[in-house]
C-alpha cells in the first residue's frame, strides 16, 4: 500500500536505522531548498507577513510507523519556523485509524485539523461534509497541473469539487521473475509445447494462472540457489487487503470498455457482483491457492513484499511497494532479475446488458483497479485553524517534496506527478537500473492512467460493503462454500445494505464517486 | 460432615443485621459509604444507556451527521422498531452468537479446570512454592493486545517454533512439510483462540481458587483422615462443596469478560478464517464504529443486555440452589 | 499435610515445571524477540541468543532512546491512569462494600434490597464497551475531556468500582462483627470503629482491589483508544500502534509489552502475600 520499504532488513542496519539515516540524508538537501526558497520568498515579502500563523497549532492525524507520517515528523519543523505555527502529529494504528477519524467527526470532538487518510475512506469523509474545499491559490502552490488526472480529477473530488490534496499514488501491479518468465527463458520449449503459446510477461488471467502452475514446485535457480519455487505468492487473509485483490481480478472479466459503472448498476444500484464474470475471477482465484505457499490463505501483503523479493515465487501482486523493496540489496535476491507489468485481464468480459461472454478483439479486456487510491490530506471543516492548516497540506503536498520522498524508502509515499514519471534520474540515485526504473514507472503509468481503470468503492458505507465482499470472498477461498454461492451471499448483503440506507441517495452518491451525472 | 459445614458458617457469615442504636446516625452513615460509588456509576452510566437505548429506536447511521446536537436521544428522527425486527433476521449475528457460546463454555471449562489443578497443587507445601506461585500469576499481568501478539507468534504456522516442532515430528515420520493450521483453518482457529485466552486468564482462576483452598481449615482434612477418607472422596466432599462459591463467583466473572472477548480476536484472525471466529462483541464493534450504524448496534447490544442478566439471574440462583443443598 | 512418596514428588515437580514453562515461554520468546534481527524473526525460528542468533539492541535502543518522549510519555500516561484510578476505586469500592455487608439498604421507589443493588453494581459491567464509546465520546467532548488523564481516570474508576465492590462487600462480611461491637461497647461512634477496627484489618482486601483495578485499567485498549489522542495515549495503544502498514513489528511489539508488563509484575510481587491473603480472608461469595 504504502511502505516502499519492506519490513526485512538484512545487514548491519536495522530498518529503522536504515531508513532513519536515508530521511536524515534527505533532510539536509531538504533545509537547502527550504533555505533557498525562504529567502527568495522574504524577499518580497514583509516582515508582519513572514509568521502568518504564529501561536496557531494544527494537530495533524494520521497512521503511525514512519510511513506516511514519518514526512510530517521529519518536515514539520520547516513548516513551524516559516510560518511560526506549531504542528502536533497524532498516530494512531492503521487498523483503527479510520473509526478513530470518523467517530471524531460524527461526535463532534474532533481535535483533528488535518487528516491523512485513505482515498477510499472519502465517501465518508467528503461525502460526509467533514472537510473543506481546496481553495484554487492552494493548488497553484502545489503546481495541480503536474499531478496524474486521475489523482486530481478523480480521487481528490466528490461530486466536482475537490477537497483534499494527493499525497501518495497507490495501485496495483505485477511483479514476476523476468529470467524464467521471458521467450528466451531456459523453459520456453517446454512450456510453449505444454501450452501451445510463447511464454512471456502473462496479459490474461488464464496464462497468468498457466505459467504458475507450469512453475509451481519446479527447482529452478535464484541467486545462485536452486530450490523448488511458488507460482504465486498473493494476499488473500481475511480482514486484510484480499478484497481488492478479487475486485482486481473480476475487473478484467466483468468492467465493460466505456462504461464506467462497475460495482453497481448507476440508476437502480442493483449489485453487479455475482455475474458469471465475477464468479468466474474467484474461481481462479481459489484455483490460484493451489500453486501458492500453503499458508498463502492467511497472507496479506506484507508477506508479499518479504516473499517476492526473496525469490520464493514467479509471480507476486502487490501496490507499487515491492518495486523499490527488489532493488534493496538486503532484502531482495531479485535486483535485475524483476519484472514489472500491468495486472493481467480478461480473455473475455461479461456483457450484463446482453447477458453473455463478449471476447475483445485485442484478446485481452484489461481494467485495471486502482485499489486504495493512496493517501490524501484534508482540512477539517471544523477546524479553528483552517487557513493554518490549508497552508501546511500545502507544504506536506509540495512538487519537490513529493519527489523526494517518493524516491526515499520508508516514507510510504509512491509516485503521483508527471515530473516524477519524467524524470529518471531520481530513480537512479535510489537504486534502480535505468531499465528497471523505465520497466516500473511504465507499469504504474499505464495502469493509472489506463481509460478502462476502475476506482475503489468510494460511496458512504464502503466499508460496510467491503466488509460484506471480504466475508464472501475468505469463505470461498477456505472452501465453505462455491464462489457462486459465496457471491450470492455478497450481492444479498450489498443489498441489504443499500436498502437500509437508501436506494436513491446511495445509487447519487456512487454516480457522483464516479463521476456520472 | 455436620462439624464442617458449622465451621464454614462461621468463616462466611451472611449479611449481618444492623446493630441497634443511633438510629439517626446509623441513617446518615449508611447513605455516606453507598451514596459516592453509586453516584459515581449513575453519572458515568445514565447518559450511555439511555442514550444507547433511545437510540436503538431510531435509524440514526453514520452519514447522519452530527449526532451530539441534531440527534440527542433521537429527537428528531422517526422511532422504529427495524433494529430489532432486523436483528431477528440477521444470519450474521446468529452466527457471531453461535461463536461466543463457544468461547464462553470452552474457555471457562478449559480454565476452570486447570485453574482449579494448578491451585490445587500450589495449595501443597513444598519447597519454592512462593516462586511457583509467581511465575504462574505472570501472564494475567499482560495486556490482552500483547498477548494476541504473542499468540500469534507462538502458532504462526511458518515462523513458530510450534511449527517447527510440527516439523521435525513430521519428518519423522517422512513428512517434512507437516503443517498445523491453528490460526489459518476454520476448525481449528476458534480452539487456538480459546487457548491463547486461557494462558492469559487461568492464572485468574487460579488466583481466586487458591484463595478459596487456603481459606479451609486443616482440622478438617485432619478430621476427614482420621475417619479414613480417601483422597478422592475428601476433594468430593469436602474441598468441592466448600469451594463451590467461590467457583460460581469466578465462573460468572469469567464467563462475563469472555462474553467481551474481542482484543485477542481482531490481532490474532480478524475474525477470519471465513467468519468462524468473529466473536459478538467483534461485530457490535464493526457496526458501532466500522459500519457507523450506531442505531443497529444499540439494539443488538441492549438485547445482549437483557440475555446477561437473565443468565446471570439463573446463574446465581441455580448456584445458590446447588450450594444450598451441598453445603445445606 | 500428608507426606508424598518420592515419586509424588517427582509428579509434581514435573507437572509444575511444564506449566511454569508453558507460561514463561512466552515471555522468553518475547524477550529474545526484542534483541533479534528482523531477519531472524521472519525465517525459521530462533532459540538462543549468540548460539543461533547474534543479537542486536537497536529496537531498545529505538524505543528508549530515539523514541523516549513517546515511550516515556507513554507509560507515564499509563502510571497516572492506573494508580489515581485504582486508588478512588479503592476507597469508593470499600465504602459501598462495606455499606452492602454492614447496613440494610431498602430503595423503596424500586424496591430493591442490598442483593438488589449489589447486581445492578455488578450489571454496569454487561454492556459491550464499543456501544458505550460513543456516547462517553459525546459527553467527553461537551465536557472537554478527551485526551486528558481525568477523563481516563474516571472512566477506569466507572468500570472498576462495580468488582470491587463486589470484592470488597465479600471480604467485610467475612470479618467478624463482633470485633466492631465490642469497640462500640466501649463508647466508639460507628465512624470511630470503621476507622480504627475495619480499616486496618482490611489491608490485604484493599491491596486485592487495589491490584485488580489496576490490572485492568493498565491493560485497557478500546477506551484508552477511542477517549485519547496524544496526551493521554496509554501502553496498550502504542503496543497496538506498532503494527503499521509497514508490516507487524515484532520487535517493538515484544519490547514494549515487556516494559508495560514490568511495573505490574514488581508491585504483583510485592504485595504478593496479602493477595492470597487478602483473598483467604475475603473469599468470594456468590
Amino acid at each position: 500500500m504504502n511502505a516502499q520499504i519492506g519490513m526485512l532488513p538484512i545487514g548491519k542496519f536495522s530498518l529503522i536505522f536504515w531508513s532513519m539515516l536515508g530521511v536524515h540524508a534527505v533532510k539536509k538537501s531538504f533545509v537547502f531548498v527550504m533555505v533557498a526558497l525562504i529567502a527568495a520568498i522574504s524577499v518580497g515579502v514583509s516582515a508582519a507577513q513572514e509568521m502568518p500563523f504564529a501561536g496557531m497549532r494544527v494537530v495533524v492525524a494520521t497512521q503511525t510507523g514512519s510511513a506516511i507520517g514519518g514526512p510530517v515528523e521529519t518536515y514539520r519543523g520547516e513548516w513551524e519556523r516559516m510560518t511560526g505555527g506549531t504542528v502536533e502529529l497524532q498516530q494512531f494504528a492503521f487498523g483503527d485509524l479510520y473509526q478513530k477519524i470518523i467517530t471524531a467527526f460524527e461526535t463532534g470532538t474532533g481535535e483533528f485539523d488535518m487528516i491523512i487518510y485513505a482515498s477510499d475512506w472519502s465517501g465518508d469523509i467528503m461525502g460526509g461534509g467533514y472537510v473543506v474545499p481546496i481553495p484554487d491559490d492552494i493548488k497553484e502552490r502545489i503546481d495541480w497541473e503536474d499531478i496524474l488526472p486521475l489523482y486530481r480529477e478523480r480521487i481528490a473530488d466528490w461530486g466536482g469539487t475537490t477537497y483534499a490534496l494527493p499525497f501518495d499514488g497507490d495501485s496495483h501491479m505485477m511483479y514476476y521473475r523476468k529470467d524464467l518468465v521471458n521467450p528466451n527463458s531456459q523453459y520456453a520449449a517446454e512450456f510453449e509445447a505444454r501450452y501451445g503459446y510463447t511464454l512471456d510477461e502473462p496479459l490474461t488471467w488464464s496464462q497468468y494462472r498457466d505459467i504458475a502452475e507450469f512453475f509451481h514446485n519446479r527447482e529452478v535457480e535464484t541467486a545462485g540457489v536452486v530450490a523448488p519455487i511458488n507460482g504465486v505468492v498473493e494476499a488473500q487473509r481475511r480482514n486484510a487487503q484480499s478484497y481488492w485483490f478479487i475486485i482486481s481480478r473480476a475487473a478484467g472479466y466483468t468492467k465493460i470498455p466505456g462504461d464506467p459503472c462497475f460495482f453497481f448498476d448507476c440508476e437502480t444500484m442493483v449489485p453487479r457482483v455475482n455475474n458469471p464474470g465475477w464468479v468466474r475471477a474467484l474461481q481462479d482465484w481459489v484455483d490460484i491457492s493451489a500453486f501458492g505457499p500453503e499458508d498463502m490463505i492467511n497472507y496479506d501483503v506484507v508477506n508479499v513484499r518479504a516473499q517476492f523479493p526473496a525469490g520464493n515465487a514467479v509471480f507476486g501482486l502487490d501496490w507499487g511497494d515491492v518495486g523499490p523493496i527488489t532493488v534493496d540489496p538486503n532484502v531482495s535476491v531479485v535486483n535485475d532479475l524483476t519484472g514489472f507489468g500491468v495486472l493481467p485481464g480478461g480473455d473475455q468480459y461479461w456483457d450484463y446488458n446482453t447477458n453473455e461472454w463478449v471476447t475483445p478483439e485485442s484478446g485481452v479486456n484489461q481494467a485495471p483497479f486502482i485499489a486504495y487510491g493512496g493517501w490524501i490530506i484534508s482540512v477539517a471543516a471544523d477546524s479553528d485553524v483552517i487557513e493554518a492548516a490549508l497552508d501546511f497540506a500545502a507544504f506536506m503536498a509540495d512538487k519537490e517534496l513529493a519527489a523526494v520522498l517518493a524516491t526515499t524508502g520508508g516514507t510510504g509515499v509512491n509516485p503521483l506527478r508527471q515530473s516524477q514519471f519524467d524524470n529518471i534520474d531520481i530513480w537512479v540515485n535510489a537504486g534502480f537500473s535505468e531499465e528497471a526504473a523505465r520497466d516500473y514507472l511504465d507499469a504504474i503509468l499505464s495502469t493509472i492512467n489506463h481509460p478502462n481503470a476502475v476506482l475503489d468503492i468510494r460511496i458512504p458505507g464502503s466499508a460496510e460493503y467491503l466488509d460484506a465482499l471480504d466475508v464472501g470472498v475468505a469463505r470461498a477461498l477456505s472452501r465453505e462454500v462455491t464462489p457462486q454461492e459465496a457471491l450470492d451471499g455478497v450481492a444479498a448483503a450489498w443489498e441489504q445494505i443499500t436498502d437500509r440506507r437508501g436506494r436513491e441517495a446511495q445509487a447519487a452518491f456512487y454516480r457522483a464517486s464516479i463521476g456520472v451525472e | 460432615m455436620a462439624a464442617t459445614t458449622e465451621k464454614l458458617s462461621s468463616i462466611r457469615p451472611l449479611v449481618s443485621e444492623p446493630s441497634t442504636g443511633g438510629i439517626h446516625e446509623d441513617r446518615l452513615i449508611k447513605r455516606v459509604f453507598l451514596t459516592p460509588a453509586v453516584t459515581i456509576l449513575l453519572l458515568m452510566s445514565i447518559f450511555p444507556l439511555l442514550w444507547s437505548l433511545g437510540i436503538s429506536f431510531t435509524n440514526i447511521e453514520q452519514g447522519s451527521r452530527q449526532i451530539v446536537t441534531q440527534n440527542f436521544l433521537g429527537l428528531g428522527f422517526d422511532v422504529t422498531l427495524r433494529n430489532y425486527e432486523r436483528l431477528l433476521t440477521d444470519q450474521r449475528l446468529f452466527d457471531v452468537a453461535r461463536n461466543t457460546l463457544f468461547y464462553v463454555i470452552a474457555g471457562v471449562t478449559v480454565q476452570y479446570t486447570v485453574g482449579f489443578g494448578i491451585a490445587l497443587l500450589l495449595n501443597q507445601d513444598f519447597p519454592g512454592r512462593t516462586v511457583f506461585r509467581v511465575i504462574f500469576l505472570l501472564p494475567m499481568m499482560m495486556t490482552p493486545v500483547a498477548t494476541a501478539y504473542a499468540g500469534r507468534m507462538m502458532f504462526d504456522s511458518t515462523f513458530s517454533p510450534l511449527a517447527q516442532l510440527i516439523r521435525t515430528i513430521g519428518s519423522l515420520f517422512g513428512e517434512p512439510r507437516l503443517t498445523a493450521s491453528w490460526l489459518t483453518q476454520a476448525s481449528w482457529a476458534p480452539w487456538t483462540i480459546v487457548l491463547i485466552d486461557s494462558w492469559q486468564w487461568i492464572p485468574f482462576m487460579t488466583l481466586l481458587l487458591l484463595a478459596g483452598l487456603q481459606a479451609i481449615p486443616e482440622e478438617i482434612y485432619e478430621a476427614a483422615r482420621v475417619d479414613g477418607a480417601t483422597p478422592w472422596s475428601i476433594f468430593w466432599h469436602i474441598t468441592f462443596p466448600i469451594m463451590l462459591p467461590i467457583s460460581i463467583t469466578a465462573i460468572l466473572i469469567r464467563s462475563l469478560e469472555i462474553f467481551k472477548i474481542i482484543d485477542i480476536i481482531r490481532i490474532t484472525t480478524g475474525g477470519g478464517p471465513g467468519t468462524a471466529t468473529e466473536s459478538l462483541v467483534m461485530y457490535v464493534f464493526n457496526q458501532a464504529l466500522t459500519f457507523g450504524n450506531y442505531s443497529y448496534a444499540a439494539a443488538i447490544s441492549y438485547v445482549l443486555l437483557v440475555m446477561v442478566v437473565v443468565f446471570s439471574t439463573v446463574f446465581l440462583a441455580i448456584g445458590r440452589r446447588a450450594n444450598k443443598r451441598v453445603n445445606g | 499435610m500428608k507426606k508424598r512418596g518420592v515419586i509424588g514428588t517427582i509428579a509434581l515437580y514435573t507437572v509444575l515445571i511444564f506449566w511454569a514453562f508453558i507460561v514463561l515461554f512466552p515471555f522468553y520468546w518475547m524477550f529474545t524477540t526484542s534483541f533479534k534481527r528482523p531477519l531472524d524473526v521472519n525465517r525459521i525460528p530462533r532459540y538462543i541468543p549468540f548460539v543461533d542468533f547474534q543479537p542486536i539492541t537497536d529496537h531498545w535502543q529505538f524505543l528508549l532512546v530515539t523514541q523516549q518522549e513517546q515511550t516515556v510519555r507513554q507509560f507515564r500516561n499509563s502510571v497516572i491512569a492506573a494508580s489515581f484510578s485504582s486508588m478512588v476505586v479503592v476507597v469508593l469500592g470499600s465504602m459501598a462494600g462495606y455499606g452492602l455487608s454492614r447496613f440494610k439498604y431498602y430503595w423503596g421507589r424500586l424496591g430493591w434490597r442490598n442483593d438488589n443493588i449489589a447486581f445492578w453494581i455488578i450489571s454496569q459491567r454487561f454492556l459491550p464497551p464499543a456501544v458505550l464509546v460513543i456516547p462517553f465520546l459525546m459527553i467527553y467532548g461537551f465536557l472537554r475531556l478527551v485526551d486528558t488523564h481525568f477523563g481516563l481516570i474516571l472512566a477506569y474508576t466507572a468500570f472498576n468500582i462495580p468488582f470491587a465492590v463486589w470484592i470488597m462487600r465479600d471480604f467485610f462480611d467475612s470479618l467478624p462483627i463482633d470485633l466492631e461491637e465490642s469497640a462500640r461497647v466501649d463508647g466508639a461512634t460507628r465512624t470511630q470503629a470503621f476507622l480504627r477496627i475495619v480499616i486496618p484489618l482490611s489491608t490485604p482486601g484493599f491491596v486485592t482491589v487495589a491490584l485488580f483495578s489496576f490490572v485492568f485499567a493498565w491493560n485497557e485498549y478500546l477506551f484508552a483508544l477511542m477517549l485519547t489522542n496524544f496526551n493521554a495515549i496509554t501502553m496498550p495503544v502504542y503496543i497496538a500502534g506498532q503494527q503499521s502498514t509497514r508490516g507487524t513489528e515484532w520487535w517493538y511489539i515484544s519490547a514494549l509489552a515487556l516494559i508495560s508488563v514490568a511495573p505490574v509484575m514488581l508491585i504483583g510481587l510485592f504485595f504478593q502475600r496479602y493477595i492470597t491473603r487478602g483473598l483467604t480472608t475475603g473469599a468470594l461469595r456468590a
